[in-house]
């Protein structure tokens, strides 16, 4: 660069004049590279020029993040030449990026004095904005955009600030026309479709939303941009989506550990916790020294049921944490579900005394020891004090929740306690257990007691929240079981493999482990082959009963029965049903490749039972989100679209009657 | 804010009710209940909050829910709890919920371990493999009305709403003109099950009405073949599917 330029065309070739406000998070940068090659062109100039010269790294540090450096530049500046507006400008600019509204209104009043600077005058606007000053910022942002043109980049900013004044005040309308003036008067530019983004957001207009985050980064793609449509996609619930989003920031800066962390955290989102742990690893890699990153991948493997690498993680991040409470707690909570009890009592006292604010974590983890240690009165006891004291949130949930189990595991009321009796010799025992559709919550009190006697338990479980209590209630568990679909011989094999005399061994599922087990049944079938093995099966609650408390009753009058059906009942000849009980409809995979014939049959059986109007709720892949309302006539067009994951509920016919 | 929580206790309170309906009746500032008895009160009692009332509801169902609805119009979080599911159990929870409805109150409830959740537990036979489908029906409505009754589903038979020794004996009547005196019968409750016959049933009604509690369940396997027309596993004959697990099973 021509050092002898002056700085206003030095601002042009550095395209520093398209750069526009930031409101704390949004900026538009040329390429950092750029940027860092401008700042070592421009030259430590001495005698005249050397103001503007400083001035002007002032302003690129300030772009490249460093504010520190960037506010010594900028002041030293202002001291050697008092009159030059654009520095006053470019520190008032600093003082807001910092939140320093009082001191930046102050600053930039000092510059426009001076000279009456386009960008001066709208940041003054945001200074206002920053201070809650409603009509000054209004009055300011106008006299920007008069100032500035039609067409001028600080023109567009102006009008997008009063978007965001909109926005602020929940007229959403004229907050997106705000916006929308800005993305046509700056065509080129990423950042007016990214707040435009935001309010459709705000709004609920996710669609729009969405549209306006792929032309911001088509324009320029940010890692910032691809973070945030990330958690979009990520709060739509889909997954996968979010998870591209995160590969794509990471194709622009493969050297970000927080990057690794957002798809490690996905991953967990997801279920595949496989993949989870290698994105902690990697994140690791990039921050070695960062407790918080050592904490979730010894989380990730507690959850894949890999106790022995969730302890060297944990003891990895105590070291790296140097007794931060946040990360004590949960190391201490790992090492009591993987077994490791000694020590932890002294932990929990030595959390305590650190400060009042822990005395809730403190007794939580005084009740999960003693949950772990079968001393369930004082661990139900250690629950009730989280409850009662000040602990909010997660811990005060997570306190209630295994309050309920360590009271569920004391002796039952007439005598009788946990445990179902002993093994006749030479036998073992295997438990069947389902933990409901909502697990762990919706887990039956028979079925906590049953893996409490186990002395090993299996299970295909991918809830993050199983592991916990599993940990806790359970001596020892196996790896969380994936991929079990399909694999019943390999793994009846597994859990077989393990029953030695003497032993209890649970298998622990979702909902009813008979209703559409199949694991379950080839359980109960080897062990009708081999003899040698008791088993027993804890139902808890299947689709049918989580469904069913959800058909909604008739106004005065409960319900006399239930059924259960398979789509495929209807295609018997002769097919009866009692349409005056709710009905639960299961579909079979068969239900994928069933010819037209075939489903009108299945249409018609229903037909013959329920009015063409009679409401069906349409449940998807899971039960406890909200069902579709369809009309009885609408399943007829749905040959060819449904599989098994879907179930349908039937409300009782109308004028059933009450009890 | 008011908020009206139905409480499902399963079938055996003791054993099958849930931890997220014991942690909502622990939100709750009153918990009414119905068809418990003293233990199983007293069992509920522990999960509660200090100072929430637990409160029978008893008299008539206007009347129960009169109380209830004035509790809910103060703003207060009230629970009515049963064994079963309170839509099963009785008229009462229906209508409370109907007038939450009209109020804009809101209201919530959860699965519960039911009759055929329990029955398919006890005898060991899957749904969707071995059966493909099931029918429940309270026995006091087989008594009061002609059910439709599918053959080829296995039968399940609570006994939540009250039964006079009468009403028990048309309930026999109504399963003994479906079902032949040879066939299968089982007696479950939470701790055992026993293998009987429909015509032993009918034969011992007035000793066995003595031993119905309700978390008493009757199982019948199907009188036809269940299998599924489309997932057969391609024997010839097609068996009706009984329960396993001889071992367990008394009688």
């Amino acid at each position: 660069m021509d050092k002898g330029l002056t700085v206003e065309n030095q601002i042009k070739l550095l395209g520093l004049d398209d750069v526009e406000a930031n409101f704390g998070c949004l900026l538009e940068l040329p390429s950092c590279g750029g940027l860092e090659n401008a700042l070592a062109k421009i030259g430590r100039r001495r005698g005249a020029g050397k103001a503007e010269s400083l001035a002007l790294r002032g302003k690129i540090l300030t772009l490249l993040y460093r504010y520190p450096q960037a506010r010594e530049t900028l002041e030293s500046v202002v001291d050697l030449d008092p009159r030059l507006a654009r520095a006053r400008a470019w520190l008032g600019e600093l003082n807001l990026l910092e939140g320093r509204f009082e001191e930046a209104r102050a600053e930039l009043g000092r510059a426009l004095a001076l000279e009456n600077l386009p960008w001066a005058r709208f940041h003054l606007a945001a200074a206002f904005a920053g201070l809650g000053k409603k009509s000054e910022t209004r009055q300011e942002l106008e006299r920007a955009r008069k100032l500035a043109g039609a067409g001028h980049p600080a023109a567009a900013a102006a009008e997008a600030l009063g978007g965001l004044l909109e926005a602020q005040e929940r007229r959403w309308d004229s907050a997106a026309k705000a916006l929308g003036r800005c993305v046509a008067a700056l065509p080129k530019s990423g950042w007016p479709y990214a707040l435009r983004a935001r309010i459709r957001k705000a709004q609920g207009d996710m669609g729009e939303c969405l549209k306006d985050y792929r032309s911001a980064l088509e324009r320029r793609p940010e890692i910032w941009l691809y973070l945030e449509r990330s958690r979009i996609h990520e709060e739509m619930g889909d997954i996968d989506r979010a998870l591209e989003d995160v590969d794509g920031a990471l194709r622009l800066d493969p050297r970000r550990a927080d990057l690794y962390r957002r798809r490690s955290h996905l991953q967990v989102c997801r279920r595949h916790y496989h993949l989870a742990a290698p994105d902690c690893s990697k994140a690791l890699e990039l921050e070695p020294r960062n407790a918080a990153i050592a904490l979730e991948r010894a989380m990730v493997n507690s959850i894949r049921n890999r106790p022995d690498l969730a302890l060297e993680d944990a003891a990895l991040a105590e070291r790296l944490s140097a007794g931060e409470a946040g990360i004590l707690i949960e190391v201490i909570r790992l090492r009591i579900s993987s077994g490791k009890l000694e020590g932890q009592l002294r932990a929990i006292e030595r959390l305590r005394a650190k400060s009042a604010d822990y005395a809730g974590a403190a007794d939580f983890l005084l009740g999960c020891y003693r949950l772990k240690s079968r001393d369930f009165r004082k661990a139900a006891k250690a629950f009730a004090l989280v409850k009662g004291g000040a602990a909010e949130g997660d811990l005060s949930r997570k306190a209630g929740f295994y309050g309920v189990v360590a009271s569920a595991l004391l002796d039952q009321p007439g005598g009788g306690s946990c445990a179902p009796g002993p093994i006749p010799l030479g036998r073992s025992r295997l438990n069947i257990i389902g933990l409901g559709v909502h697990p762990p919550y919706s887990a039956s009190l028979e079925t906590l007691r049953a893996i409490a006697s186990c002395d090993l338990i299996f299970n295909n479980l991918s809830e993050p929240e199983i592991a916990g209590l599993l940990g806790l209630l359970a001596p020892e568990c196996e790896p969380t079981m994936y991929d079990v679909r399909g694999a019943d011989s390999r793994w009846t094999a597994a859990i077989f493999d393990k029953l030695k005399p003497g032993m209890t061994v649970g298998f622990v599922t979702r909902g009813h482990p008979l209703v559409c087990g199949g694991l379950a049944h080839s359980l109960m079938e080897e062990a009708e082959r081999k003899g040698g093995v008791e088993y027993r099966i804890y139902g808890s609650i299947s689709s049918m009963n989580s469904l069913a408390a959800r058909a909604l009753p008739p106004e005065s009058g409960g319900h006399w029965g239930e059924q259960v059906m398979f789509y495929s009942s209807f295609l018997s000849p002769g097919f009866r049903a009692e349409a005056r009980v709710p009905s639960v409809l299961y579909f079979l995979s068969s239900v994928q490749t069933i010819d037209r014939a075939g489903y009108d049959a299945f249409y018609s059986g229903l037909e013959r039972l329920y009015s063409k109007e009679h409401p069906c709720y349409f449940y998807g892949r899971t039960f406890n989100m909200a069902p579709e309302l369809l009309a009885l006539r609408e399943l007829k067009e749905l040959h060819g679209k449904l599989d098994c994951s879907y179930t349908l509920l039937l409300p009782a016919k109308e004028g059933a009657g009450s009890r | 804010m008011a908020l009206f929580y139905v409480l499902g206790l399963g079938v055996d309170p003791a054993q099958h009710a849930t931890v997220e309906t014991l942690q909502a009746a622990g939100a709750c500032d009153a918990v009414y209940c119905a068809g418990l008895d003293r233990r199983q009160r007293e069992f509920l009692a522990r999960f509660l909050a200090p100072g929430a009332a637990l409160i029978e509801a008893r008299g008539a169902e206007g009347e129960a829910a009169r109380n209830i609805g004035a509790k809910l119009s103060q703003g207060k979080t009230v629970g009515l709890a049963t064994p079963a599911h309170p839509f099963y159990w009785n008229g009462l929870a229906g209508r409370i919920v109907g007038e939450c409805v009209k109020g804009g109150v809101p209201w919530q409830t959860f699965g519960a371990v039911s009759a055929m959740g329990l029955a398919i537990s006890k005898v060991g036979l899957t749904l969707g493999t071995d059966i493909f489908g099931l029918q429940s029906f309270d026995a006091a409505a087989l008594a009061a009305r002609p059910v439709v009754l599918n053959p080829e589903w296995p039968v399940v038979i609570y006994f939540y709403a009250p039964l006079a020794p009468k009403d028990y004996d048309r309930t026999l009547k109504a399963l003994g003109a479906f079902f032949p005196a040879a066939h299968e019968a089982y007696w479950c409750s939470t701790a055992d099950i026993l293998k009987t016959s429909v015509g032993a049933l009918i034969s011992g009604a007035k000793r066995d009405f003595r031993k119905l509690v309700p978390s008493t369940v009757l199982f019948l396997p199907a009188k036809a073949a269940g299998a599924s027309p489309l997932e057969s596993s391609g024997s010839a004959e097609s068996k009706v599917p009984v329960p396993r697990a001889p071992e367990w099973i008394r009688g």
